[in-house]
């Protein structure tokens, strides 16, 4: 290999390190490098006290059978949406504007692409095995069965792309959309075949069951085989025995990637700038939403809505907000058709006759779904990072502009959960009217409160909400201290309402009513407070300290 | 300027044109626009065809001794180059060449194929037809042979961000084999005033720092093609003038350099010929006076911005009266 392509991979080792430490020179990076660290502690520290415990060995071994029977299964499935994904032969701008006309070889290239992105393998593999460990009998077993796991997702990925890059190159367009409806249509159509062919009154789990026990999947999944049997393994020499096919499997993966000679840098070079312009979208427009555009950008879409009353200037900001919203109304569909089923799938599929079941877990389900997603919905101040001299420069008062901008996310989310919980209702027919009519009601505050915390925590720690690339280990950390100080507001300002509600139920005789008022009333409070609170966090935001590179 | 041979100014006199059933003059095949310009027969006609480009090879047309890409010391020599993305034509039978020595402003409106033509020369774009080569290389058949002569820096330059100037240095001359490349190295950031941003990582750089530093890194294997794309955007006026002595610099020492640019009052005194482009079609090509007398419409003084809309548009726009 270039001596230059391996300084660079040593490089971006140290490079990376070398960014937490400037990180931690300040000290909002401090605490957040400390409290990703004390998350991560919190996470792990139950895994190691299960595998000490003595219950690990049989959980293990009780789960060997479902991974063996799932595993091949889920890595097909998600080897087969990567090679679609078209992400194969990324390189980031830097790679692009110094690696593209420098003298290296294709092959050069191709393996500092494979090498770069191992470091992204080896940190999702030890993410993931920190949930995934308690189900192998050996933590070592699942750290590499889960790494190799990656790897040869990666790389099926890496080899379709070139191989969609050779197709490229000698197919025109809709010759290229035909082939690839060939490609997707067997996989869809056989996905159909097998759901219609479920017998009447049989459970969909055991029919699955069944389908994957079969020799045919048997042979299908073959190559994904080693990967899952590393991750069972009960002893060192079958964890050895398995690692080596999978080993050669990845090989094997390498090799056909080296001999396919494809020019593959201008497929690349297309797929990376389509890839960045994407990303630039999120990180300046924020969340799932942006990113759905970037397939017509020509387009320009239309749809307005009418400006509400002025409010001290709360109505022209959530205005604003809200026409970008009904502007990316078809992506949150989408996302909203993709929630909604996995939301009801398990009351489907837990259902098996005709009894209904308590709707409780599906209903906590749509709240907490929804509550997770804000950050692909940030129709508020984390959309506006880089516009943030502007509303700063606007004549009205602080909290006016953080009152509009949590507007439209407080609408979206309600009418979203409002959805969810209404086919809920529909699918169980066991909420009864009083209990949706008490949701209802309540749901409003709850949004407001959600994006308020969301926005407050921007404001005072502004970050951007998706990353440059896929391996960037600060992000993740900020993401979950994140993720961890919005719950644990919400949880304060849930139990504080949760008290008073109670209270007022004891105090006015068992009266849910009551009840439903004193949790109403401290939400209204909570969601005043946290409206001033995004206020102070907005005016005291500085425009030039504060927004992130 | 040289005088025009007489079968070319003998082309323009009411017939048709053989290329495209245009009437009114004689366009012969692939001269008409050099022709009709040299015919003074108005401008507004021929260019209205040469930016049609349904007939402009003749401007580049390798076959013409009086040509730029009919110099045999090219350094970087475009052949009828073309490039298609599925139907839409990017860049269509450009020729030019540039010899050691010279700056070529590659001009144009946006998506005239600046960018695509850089690209292709850097070997990064396949060309879907035609040929370039970098030092008597061909990009896309000797790529690695061309590559290791050419240094191409972009218009937004990308740098690794947790790198630092002088690893970025570092790094490249690895890439490139730049034997003993430290005191080269420390020479660029001294000519480029970026010596006191050494060990200043990618990511708290200025953004004309980032485009110095990536030109610093291309010019550490000493290339003999420099290819720069935009390369005054976000410049300080001070980072302008360090780049023109850095680039008349180079040049003098032998590389051809090859820049685009829509920032013509600034290119104007740097680039000694010109390259107009439209619509992925060469409309002029040469040094200033000559493109000029091409365009018989305007003065002998007319500036580059003058000629560049005067070949794009058809006539130069008034500006509003103050």
């Amino acid at each position: 290999m270039n001596s230059g392509l391996a300084y660079l991979l040593r490089m971006g080792i140290v490079g990376k390190y070398r960014y937490v430490r400037r990180r931690m020179r300040g000290a909002k990076g401090a605490l957040f490098t400390i409290g990703a660290v004390a998350i991560l502690l919190l996470l792990i520290a139950p895994q190691v006290a299960i595998r000490y415990s003595g219950r690990s060995m049989e959980h293990a071994a009780h789960s060997a059978e479902s991974i063996r029977l799932w595993g091949p299964a889920v890595l097909l499935a998600v080897s087969f949406l990567g090679a679609l994904s078209a992400r194969g032969v990324y390189f980031k701008p830097a790679e692009v504007d110094f690696l593209f006309p420098a003298p290296v070889s294709r092959r050069e290239l191709l393996l500092y692409n494979v090498l770069s992105k191992l470091g992204t393998v080896a940190l999702s593999a030890l993410w993931i095995s920190i949930f995934m460990s308690q189900h192998a009998t050996h933590w070592y077993a699942a750290v590499t069965a889960l790494f190799l796991g990656f790897a040869f997702v990666q790389l099926v990925g890496q080899t379709a792309g070139l191989l969609l890059a050779n197709v490229s190159e000698r197919l025109t367009k809709p010759v290229r959309r035909v082939a690839g409806f060939l490609v997707v249509a067997p996989v869809i159509g056989l996905f159909v075949a097998a759901v219609g062919f479920v017998p009447r009154g049989m459970d969909v789990v055991a029919t699955a069951r069944t389908a994957l026990d079969s020799p045919l999947f048997h042979a299908i999944s073959l190559i994904t085989r080693p990967f899952v049997e590393v991750f069972v393994a009960s002893d060192v020499p079958t964890y050895l025995a398995w690692m080596a096919p999978a080993l050669v499997v990845l090989v094997a993966l390498v090799g056909a990637m080296m001999a396919l000679d494809v020019a593959f840098l201008e497929a690349s070079l297309v797929a990376s700038e389509r890839i960045q312009a994407r990303l630039r979208r999120l990180r300046t427009g924020g969340g799932l939403g942006s990113a759905q555009s970037s397939a017509a950008p020509a387009v320009v879409r239309r749809g307005t809505l009418p400006i509400p009353p002025r409010f001290a200037g709360v109505g022209p900001i959530a205005w604003r907000q809200a026409v970008a919203m009904r502007r990316d109304l078809r992506s949150i569909l989408v996302i909203l058709v993709i929630a909604i089923p996995v939301t009801l799938v398990p009351i489907l599929v837990s259902r098996g006759g005709d009894e209904p079941k308590g709707a409780q877990p599906a209903v906590i389900g749509c709240v907490v779904l929804t509550l997770m997603m804000t950050q692909n919905f940030a129709f508020d101040f984390r959309r506006d990072l880089d516009r943030m001299a502007f509303l700063k420069s606007l004549p009205l008062r602080p909290v006016a502009v953080a009152a509009g901008q949590l507007v439209p996310a407080t609408v979206l989310f309600t009418v979203m959960q409002l959805a969810m919980l209404t086919t809920v209702a529909v699918a169980t027919r066991s909420v009864s009217a009083s209990l949706f009519a008490g949701i209802s009601a309540l749901l409003p505050f709850v949004n407001w409160i959600v994006a308020g915390v969301d926005n407050t925590i921007f404001l005072v720690m502004p970050h951007r909400i998706v990353p440059e690339d896929g391996s960037n280990m600060p992000f993740m950390g900020r993401t979950m201290v994140v993720m961890f100080l919005k719950m644990l507001a919400i949880f304060v300002i849930g139990g504080v309402s949760a008290l008073a509600g109670l209270g007022m139920w004891a105090l006015c005789g068992h009266s849910l009513l009551a009840g439903a008022i004193g949790i109403g009333v401290v939400l209204a409070a909570a969601a005043i407070a946290v409206t001033e609170l995004a206020g102070r966090a907005f005016a005291a935001f500085d425009v030039t300290r504060d927004t992130p590179a | 300027m040289k005088p025009r041979p007489p079968d070319r100014l003998a082309a323009s006199s009411g017939f048709i044109c053989g290329e495209c059933d245009a009437t009114g003059m004689v366009l012969r095949s692939t001269r008409c626009v050099r022709a009709v310009a040299a015919a003074t027969t108005g401008p507004s006609f021929s260019l209205a065809h040469a930016a049609e480009g349904r007939h402009n090879r003749a401007v580049m047309d390798p076959a013409n001794p009086d040509l730029p890409s009919s110099a045999p010391d090219a350094v970087v020599r475009v052949e009828h180059f073309g490039k298609a993305y599925d139907k839409r034509l990017a860049v269509d039978d450009l020729s030019f060449s540039v010899k050691g020595g010279e700056i070529l402003g590659l001009v144009g409106p946006n998506g005239a194929g600046k960018t695509t033509t850089l690209r292709a020369l850097a070997g990064i774009l396949q060309p879907s037809s035609g040929s370039l080569s970098i030092d008597g290389f061909d990009v896309a058949k000797q790529p690695l042979e061309a590559k290791r002569r050419l240094a191409m820096v972009p218009d937004e330059p990308h740098l690794f961000a947790s790198l630092t100037v002088w690893e970025h240095l570092e790094f490249t001359a690895q890439v490139y084999q730049v034997a003993g490349f430290e005191s080269r190295g420390t020479r660029l950031l001294e000519e480029l005033e970026l010596l006191d941003r050494r060990d200043t990582v990618a990511d708290e750089l200025s953004r004309g720092m980032r485009q110095k530093t990536a030109l610093a890194c291309a010019l550490l294997h000493e290339p003999k093609a420099l290819l720069m794309d935009e390369p005054l955007t976000g410049l300080d006026p001070r980072g302008i003038r360090t780049l023109y002595t850095t680039l008349r610099r180079r040049a003098e020492s032998g590389a051809a350099v090859v820049l685009s640019t829509h920032l013509l009052g600034q290119i104007e005194g740097l680039c000694t010929t010109f390259l107009i482009l439209r619509a992925g079609r060469g409309l002029f090509c040469g040094t200033m006076a000559q493109i000029r007398a091409q365009l018989p419409a305007l003065s002998e003084t007319a500036s580059l911005e003058d000629v560049f809309f005067q070949a794009t548009e058809g006539s130069v726009p008034h500006e509003p009266a103050r």
